[in-house]
């Protein structure tokens, strides 16, 4: 019975949550041309140009769009807070306000200042300019970028994300002031929580320091994975894909690996010991550039690539519906992209689990070493 | 070290040169650029060579240094 009621209360959720997105966000823009707005995807190019447009961050939270039977584009989704730092100071919006165009050719004037948005980037327009002017390779020549903090798709993931896991982790921390075994949705959480701490936290930091970084071990690990695994529902989210997002990650592992150097570590580093005394100062430039470049560079680009590379293989598997649908037929191209877009997205759900794995993994070696006693020698 | 652990941590500590690749790229990409650069500053033509072969004999010599320090621990 308890069973039932949770599985009808999480439905209702779901079913709210979705109804209401779809129930205030429709928007439809009736000026644009739908031959143009690059709403019909079928060529190559128009594919390619997709993929990359998904890849990339966006101002606005869009599940879906159509041309209507009057030729009117509607877009499915929310728009998100657009927050700028311009020559005046704070200026905010709603991103709606730029009608899904991004080429330009839509102006938003706020406290007197014009704002385009071109390629996903927010463009200020000189005072005397009224609409964006291009040179030939098609850069803005009479405005300039801004310092852009706006709530875009990705941090909108993040947050979502963040909180989810505030709730859930709480929730099963609180469980056990009450009793031993937690229950519900924690009984899935624990023995992953345990994984991390035994498996990677425990083996590669060792008893006496591993109890200290555990904390930031299992966040990042759940947080990778969460949002790994967010980038495989439809909703579109890209955020591991993101290189700032996860570069970010990465300089938090290198701030505590560098800041809990033991001094072992650092003569390790400076000056090695056991090599011959001509060798050890370029050695220490290439374990110093190890340790502060190499290292965190090899975290955020594995992960941004691994993650960017699965999104781009599963669309354009998707594609081969559009692309081949000349020389295998209808029913032939979809059938394909089917099989194929599906055991794509298999493997991408175990990508999922083993990049979070990995980071999580080299964070704890990378801090294990810098912990490390250097006893042996 | 009971015996359940101790076939998992070769795997493990070996992740660490999953990063080799690009370390070992670095360094050498490094030794060309810092050739190239000294080549201009001295108007000579043998440095970028030079300095390109030892960048890739340090390269392989902290791999093989991290490599060691593995089977050491």
């Amino acid at each position: 019975m308890k069973i039932a009621q949770k599985s009808i209360k999480f439905l209702t959720i779901v079913a709210i949550a979705l109804f209401s997105i779809s129930g205030y966000a429709v928007d439809s823009d009736k000026n644009q041309d739908p031959q143009k707005d690059g709403g019909q995807v079928n060529t190559k190019t128009e594919v390619e140009e997709y993929i990359l447009h998904h890849i990339k961050d966006s101002h606005d939270f869009s599940l879906f769009s159509y041309t209507s039977d009057s030729r009117e584009r509607k877009h499915f989704g929310f728009p998100l807070p657009v927050i700028l730092w311009s020559s005046e100071g704070l200026v905010t919006f709603m991103s709606s306000e730029f009608h899904h165009n991004d080429d330009g050719h839509v102006i938003v004037e706020k406290d007197g200042l014009k704002f385009a948005k071109i390629h996903s980037k927010i463009y200020e327009l000189d005072s005397d300019a009224a609409t964006v002017a291009f040179d030939d390779t098609h850069h803005a020549t009479n405005a300039h970028k801004v310092l852009d903090f706006s709530i875009t798709k990705s941090a909108f993931g993040l947050i979502l994300i963040g909180a989810l896991m505030l709730l859930w982790f709480s929730k099963l921390a609180r469980q056990y002031k009450t009793k031993k075994v937690p229950t519900g949705f924690g009984r899935i959480l624990e023995p992953l929580v345990l994984y991390v701490r035994d498996e990677i936290a425990r083996p590669n930091i060792g008893e006496k320091h591993y109890r200290r970084f555990t904390g930031y071990l299992l966040t990042v690990f759940f947080f990778i994975w969460i949002l790994n695994l967010a980038g495989l529902t439809p909703l579109g989210f890209n955020v591991t894909g993101q290189l700032a997002v996860t570069a970010c990650l990465a300089i938090f592992t290198l701030v505590i690996y560098t800041v809990s150097g033991t001094k072992g570590y650092w003569m390790h580093m400076i000056w090695m010991p056991g090599v011959p005394f001509l060798i050890r100062p370029v050695l220490a430039i290439i374990e110093l550039a190890g340790a502060l470049v190499i290292k965190p560079f090899s975290l955020l680009v594995r992960l941004f690539a691994n993650i960017s590379a699965g999104h781009i293989v599963v669309m354009s598997l998707i594609a081969i519906m559009f692309t081949l649908q000349e020389s295998l037929g209808v029913v032939g191209a979809t059938g394909l992209s089917l099989l194929l877009s599906f055991f794509i997205t298999l493997i991408e759900v175990l990508v999922a689990f083993l990049q979070a794995y990995i980071f999580t993994m080299l964070s704890a070696l990378f801090i294990g070493m810098a912990v490390d006693d250097h006893k042996h020698h | 070290m009971n015996k359940k652990t101790a076939p998992k941590k070769p795997l493990n500590k070996a992740l660490q040169l999953s990063g080799a690749g690009l370390q070992m790229g670095i360094i050498i990409y490094g030794g060309f650029l810092l050739g190239t650069w000294l080549d201009a500053q001295f108007a000579v033509a043998f440095l970028t060579e030079t300095i390109t072969l030892i960048a890739i004999f340090l390269a392989m010599y902290s791999l093989i240094k991290q490599a060691n320090n593995i089977n050491e621990s």
